[in-house]
């Protein structure tokens, strides 16, 4: 029983409102990944969850036991830090055993259990080395390994990385995936990349200034944002916004500098009466340019001048200047873009998100 | 530009090191106009004088004394200090201001302190119960070495302070985070996480010491000038007295010239040491 429950959990540095209060409920054995910008409040969730720092308010669970006050060492956690936080005056196996011995686990179990984590990250061979002699990626291992010996109840991990190459990076992330599923910990997992935290979590938290903007799987986050934030954080390119305004007496019709959004029936019904600006957001995938001709009969189009042309090999992103703001479309190369072209696009009027213009609430 | 220097250096350095060794195989007393070439004379006088080796001893004695003292007092106070936080860092600084008062300062201090007659020291153990009868600090010969080494180490104890403190300051967050996680409390954080940190800081702050206090001639000479007898008689006293008070020129040329080879032997250690720590 390892779920951790945070009750108006809440941390403040002086002034500072590290962590606004928040409820979070984490499942048993669940891959949580808490992302968002640098400053957001990350670390200091995961330390509070950790036990490293000291609440200003709330209270947290583990299954239904209360730890709020219960201190680090007794709080069946293992933490994987960013820069591995190994013991470097210890070998590769006494970094691993330290912990087993200052919980009096006798010799033999201890160099079994030590054996075994070694053997599950393939580092067997350097059981003897000191964390000098390591490269960044072994003593990544050798921090995951250290973790995991325990057999801990819940397994936290601040930006474990972030410190690797971008190839080394992508090899690690299933690493630590296998890691997980072999000891079945809850696992909570912090970055500022939303491609690892759409590519590992069971679900994503995504915080900004402190809060908690919304939690969910991958694909809640992606085809359902609460708001601009979350919209525009998760997803590469990012998702493009313009700022639309409701026609008086048309209330299906959103209009702005080059925009022209007719919207089916039941669209408009979810919409607020009151709501006369919006931010309409668009991912770049649902942006397709389309023929002059064409554009006069689709119900929604976007109009704008390329700025930028991105090749990527397999796809492109184009990037369009509509009014002040700018769009992203991402597409097959074959279709041919000039700088300084004008392009319309015809979308789809479901693959629309609707964000109030004050608030960046999702309206539908 | 090397050429140069070399030359300065070796004149200035090398100097008074080859007249020291010249005049060490002399018969040669200040006050005569004579001075005879008696080879290893003064060499062999020494292996025969109870006084040198007294100092010898008197000089480890005092050394390792010193720096063993020094060393943990400065070591405990470090751990002790380290949550200091805010306004209260000045304590720290507080307790570094002896490392950087004048020796003779320190010296006059302590000869007050140990007083027989009305010093402190005595006053409180006699108050507090702790002796019966006054101790005579500086009179008897044993409890002056004791309380030459005190003074000293109450001066010295404070730079120990300051390199154990930056050490501590160097040990990395997440280690001793993680270590909070692996529950190392109490004395095994001390022991196993932070101490390692601290070696090569203690290394080299205690060869620095031992060198400083091989040398350490104004703090015993204010306080005893050596005595009572040749009680707290260091080798650099003993040249001293030697050379200026009984005008034997020669024959402390030629301790000063033992003694020279034995900071040589300790320099030359000190240096490997250093090496050994870069690579
Ligand atoms: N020990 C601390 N003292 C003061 N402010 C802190 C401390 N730790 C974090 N903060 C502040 O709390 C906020 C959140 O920090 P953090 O949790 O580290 O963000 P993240 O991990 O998302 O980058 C930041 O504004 C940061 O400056
Ligand atoms: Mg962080």
């Amino acid at each position: 029983m390892a779920s951790i429950t945070l009750q108006e959990v809440e941390k403040r540095f002086g002034e500072t409102a590290a962590l606004r209060p928040t409820d979070l409920e984490i499942r048993d054995h669940e891959f949580l990944v808490l992302v968002g910008p640098s400053g957001s409040g990350k670390t200091t969730l995961l330390r509070l969850i950790a036990g490293l720092e000291t609440l200003t308010g709330g209270e947290i669970y583990f299954g239904d036991q209360r730890v709020t006050d219960v201190d680090v060492g007794d709080r069946d956690i293992a933490m994987v830090f960013q820069n591995y936080g190994l013991y470097p005056h210890m070998s590769v196996f006494g970094n691993m055993a330290f912990g087993l011995r200052r919980r009096r686990m006798d010799r033999a179990a201890i160099t079994d259990k030590v054996q075994e984590a070694a053997r599950l990250l393939r580092i067997e061979h350097l059981l003897e080395r000191k964390p000098r002699q390591l490269s960044g990626g072994q003593r990544q291992r050798v921090a995951l390994g250290r973790a995991i010996v325990r057999d801990p109840a819940v397994f936290l991990l601040d930006e474990p990385l972030s410190n690797l190459d971008a190839h080394l990076r992508v090899q690690m992330r299933a690493e630590i995936l296998k890691v997980h599923r072999a000891v079945t910990a809850t696992a909570v997992y912090v970055t500022h990349d939303q491609v690892e935290a759409m590519t590992m979590g069971d679900r994503i938290a995504v915080m900004s200034d402190g809060v908690i903007q919304q939690v969910g799987t991958p694909d809640d986050l992606y085809d359902h944002p609460v708001n601009r934030f979350v919209a525009g954080f998760i997803g590469t390119p990012s998702m493009g916004f313009v700022e639309c305004a409701r026609e008086p007496g048309e209330p299906d019709l959103l209009t702005g500098t080059g925009v022209r959004l007719r919207l089916p029936a039941e669209r408009v019904a979810a919409l607020p009466a009151k709501a006369e600006r919006v931010s309409v957001g668009v991912r770049p995938e649902r942006l397709t340019p389309t023929g002059r001709g064409d554009a006069e009969s689709a119900s929604c189009t976007i109009e704008g001048v390329v700025e930028v042309v991105e090749p990527l090999g397999s796809e492109q992103h184009v990037l369009v200047a509509v009014g002040e703001q700018t769009v992203t479309a991402k597409g097959p190369r074959e279709e041919h873009f000039e700088i300084g072209e004008k392009v319309v696009f015809a979308l789809d009027p479901g693959h629309l998100h609707i964000f109030d213009a004050e608030s960046g609430e999702a309206l539908t | 530009m090397t050429a140069p220097a070399l030359a300065v250096l070796a004149l200035v350095i090398g100097y008074p090191i080859v007249r020291a060794i010249i005049l060490s195989f002399y018969h040669y007393p200040l006050l005569s106009p004579f001075r005879n070439f008696i080879g290893a004379g003064n060499y062999q006088r020494l292996a025969n004088d109870p006084v040198f080796w007294q100092s010898l001893v008197n000089t480890g004695i005092f050394t390792g004394a010193s720096v063993v003292l020094g060393l943990l007092v400065g070591l405990v106070l470090a751990l002790a200090l380290e949550r200091l936080q805010g306004p209260w860092r000045f304590v720290r600084g507080v307790l570094l201001t002896p490392w950087a008062m004048p020796v003779i300062v320190v010296a006059f201090l302590f000869q007050f302190m140990f007083d027989e007659q009305g010093g402190i020291t005595d006053a409180l153990l006699q108050r507090t119960g702790i002796v019966h009868h006054a101790i005579p600090w500086l009179t008897s010969p044993n409890w002056a070495m004791v309380a030459v080494t005190l003074a000293n180490v109450w001066q010295q104890a404070p730079f120990f302070l300051l390199i154990f403190t930056a050490a501590l300051g160097g040990v990395p967050n997440e280690v001793i985070e993680a270590a909070r996680i692996d529950r190392a409390r109490g004395w095994s954080m001390v022991a196993r996480i932070k101490l390692p940190y601290l070696r090569s800081a203690a290394l080299v702050g205690a060869l620095l010491m031992i060198i400083q206090n091989f040398n350490n001639f104004p703090l015993i000479w204010a306080m005893t000038e050596g005595g009572p007898g040749y009680s707290t008689s260091t080798l650099v006293i003993y040249v001293y007295r030697l050379a200026f008070t009984s005008f034997n020129v020669g024959y402390s040329s030629a301790i000063g010239v033992v003694w020279l080879v034995l900071l040589l032997f300790i320099a030359g250690w000190f240096i490997r040491v250093l090496r050994g720590q870069n690579s």
